[in-house]
């Protein structure tokens, strides 16, 4: 079973990789979606708490860019093959996001489930996820 | 002219990350978000 992984999950996948996301994980196949990574890039883009004093602007930006850029064993379905569904469910559940509507989008094209972080657990995406019968686990964090 | 490589030590981009872009960091950045389609719902 893939795991659709939000943006604070994905954050800590690329980098700690803690022994509780890892047994959440367990092997399985690690997907997430195209605006939880627009999220975690917005903010690796406004970053300034790493010492890059030596680097210019340009240098700065193209190291950020690498450091960010997705593993390739890390799934993110394209927007073109989520759009419609994202669109059917925002019309069916109010309250849902273009962030929220594609995470559930997502976690039915892969036949995935979904694990967020429980810091961040938005009752909109819960809600949606229930009622077309999509797995959904938050991890504390 | 233009061009230059950046390398970063074996090992080390996952720390180096971690320092750009920490958790707390990023929960603050999502949390301070206007934008309602970027929105956790």
């Amino acid at each position: 079973v893939t795991i659709v992984l939000d943006d604070h999950l994905l954050r800590d996948w690329m980098t700690s990789r803690d022994v509780p996301l890892g047994k959440a994980i367990a092997g399985e196949e690690v997907a997430s979606t195209n605006l939880w990574y627009v999220r975690l890039c917005k903010s690796a883009a406004r970053a300034t708490g790493v010492d890059t004093r030596r680097l210019n602007s340009t240098e700065r930006r193209a190291l950020v860019a690498g450091l960010i850029a997705l593993p390739g064993d890390i799934v993110v379905v394209p927007m073109r093959d989520l759009a419609w569904r994202m669109g059917e469910l925002a019309a069916d559940h109010t309250g849902l996001s273009a962030l929220g509507a594609e995470a559930v989008a997502a976690a039915i094209h892969l036949e995935a489930r979904i694990l967020v972080s429980a810091t961040d657990n938005g009752p909109g995406i819960r809600g949606c996820r229930a009622r077309v019968g999509i797995a959904h686990d938050a991890l504390p964090r | 002219l233009g061009f230059g490589v950046l390398t970063v030590p074996v090992g080390q981009a996952r720390r180096l990350l971690d320092e750009i872009v920490p958790a707390e960091v990023h929960y603050a950045a999502v949390a301070e978000d206007d934008d309602p389609e970027l929105a956790t719902k």
